[in-house]
């Protein structure tokens, strides 16, 4: 039989974020988690606009300028409120619907990127 | 040329000595550059990797996640340049506090405001390099890199964008941030208690998939206990 490891809610939130942050999905915080990194994550080639660090010597700082965000349909939005308010599980139709107006969301988003 | 102090020409400075050198730009701008060169070799991938990954699961297009990852990368090799005094070896890695300063960084993109400044004063980023560990735990337990890829797929761009964003200040226990919390709001056109709530579904989303897929078991009332 398998051995089961018990934890809490707030140790498994500690656990997710140590691996978020040694497997890189979130920076790393500490000396353990830059070196799993290090060792298990295979380094990406620098692109040639960035082969020379003559750009550091400008002193100057750039800003991430993030295009308009087009919100996803606010009928799936809504749905999941409803749902959540009453407190009911969601019907079969319901999820179908709500899967559906998230993929043509996600069509529009796309459409606008 | 970079010389050590045997008179001969060498690549072999330790990064802790090439720091110490950047520092001396006012003196030897030559020297400092030649310094920070070397580092830049040294490092360029590993940071660039980083930023890469990081940004790999917000809720952005491909392309902007590149560019991104370029702005933060950029910045934080910009900072060391200009802060290499600030890096205490007893407080970790040289690898471990470029990190903090990218981890920084990439907060202070993504809850800037200002929309027309294409490029900003550094004191408009904060990079404050915390420096203590603060994981209160000692974290010798993780979870598989492929089973929390597939957790993190569970989740709708849009929550996983929401989690990582609240586990991003989680480090040291911060708090979100009010500015934070309304550009979420603003971009999810949601309510703060509805993030939280979403924050909340996603993580138990994640708990259940791990708990399906290894032998944690996970739960509010249950004390801490091993079994081995």
């Amino acid at each position: 039989m398998k051995n089961k490891s018990i934890i809490t809610d707030t140790d498994f939130e500690n656990i997710l974020g140590n691996s978020l942050r040694s497997q890189g999905l979130l920076f790393p915080g500490n000396n353990d988690q830059i070196e799993f990194f290090e060792k298990n994550i295979e380094l990406c080639n620098i692109p040639d606009k960035l082969k020379s660090p003559d750009f550091v010597f400008e002193g100057k700082y750039r800003k991430f300028k993030r295009k308009e965000f087009v919100p996803e349909n606010d009928e799936y939005e809504v749905n999941w409120s409803i749902a959540a308010r009453d407190g009911k599980e969601l019907s079969e139709e319901i999820k179908k619907k709500m899967r559906k107006d998230r993929e043509e969301s996600r069509r529009k988003n796309d459409k606008n990127k | 040329m970079l010389m050590n102090n045997k008179g001969t020409t060498t690549d072999q400075y330790t990064d802790e000595e090439l720091l110490i050198l950047m520092d001396f730009k006012d003196e030897d701008e030559e020297q400092a550059k030649e310094a920070f060169n070397l580092f830049y070799k040294r490092y360029n991938r590993l940071l660039l990797s980083l930023c890469l990954k990081a940004c790999s699961n917000l809720n952005l297009s491909d392309s902007e996640k590149v560019d991104l990852s370029e702005i933060v990368f950029q910045n934080t090799m910009t900072k060391i340049y200009q802060k290499s005094h600030l890096y205490d070896s007893s407080k970790g890695k040289i690898s471990t506090w470029m990190s903090r300063i990218a981890n920084n960084n990439l907060i202070s993109q993504l809850s800037l405001q200002d929309e027309n400044i294409r490029y900003v004063d550094e004191t408009a980023l904060e990079f404050e390099i915390s420096s203590d560990n603060e994981d209160s735990i000692s974290q010798t337990q993780s979870i598989e890199m492929k089973i929390l890829e597939e957790a993190l797929n569970t989740l709708t761009d849009k929550e996983k964008d929401i989690l990582l964003t609240y586990m991003m200040y989680k480090d040291g226990e911060k708090k979100l941030p009010e500015n934070v919390i309304d550009n979420l709001r603003k971009r999810y056109s949601t309510t703060s208690v509805n993030l939280r709530q979403i924050q909340h579904r996603s993580l138990k989303k994640i708990e259940e998939y791990i708990q399906n897929n290894t032998n944690l078991v996970i739960g509010s009332d249950i004390h801490i206990s091993y079994e081995k």
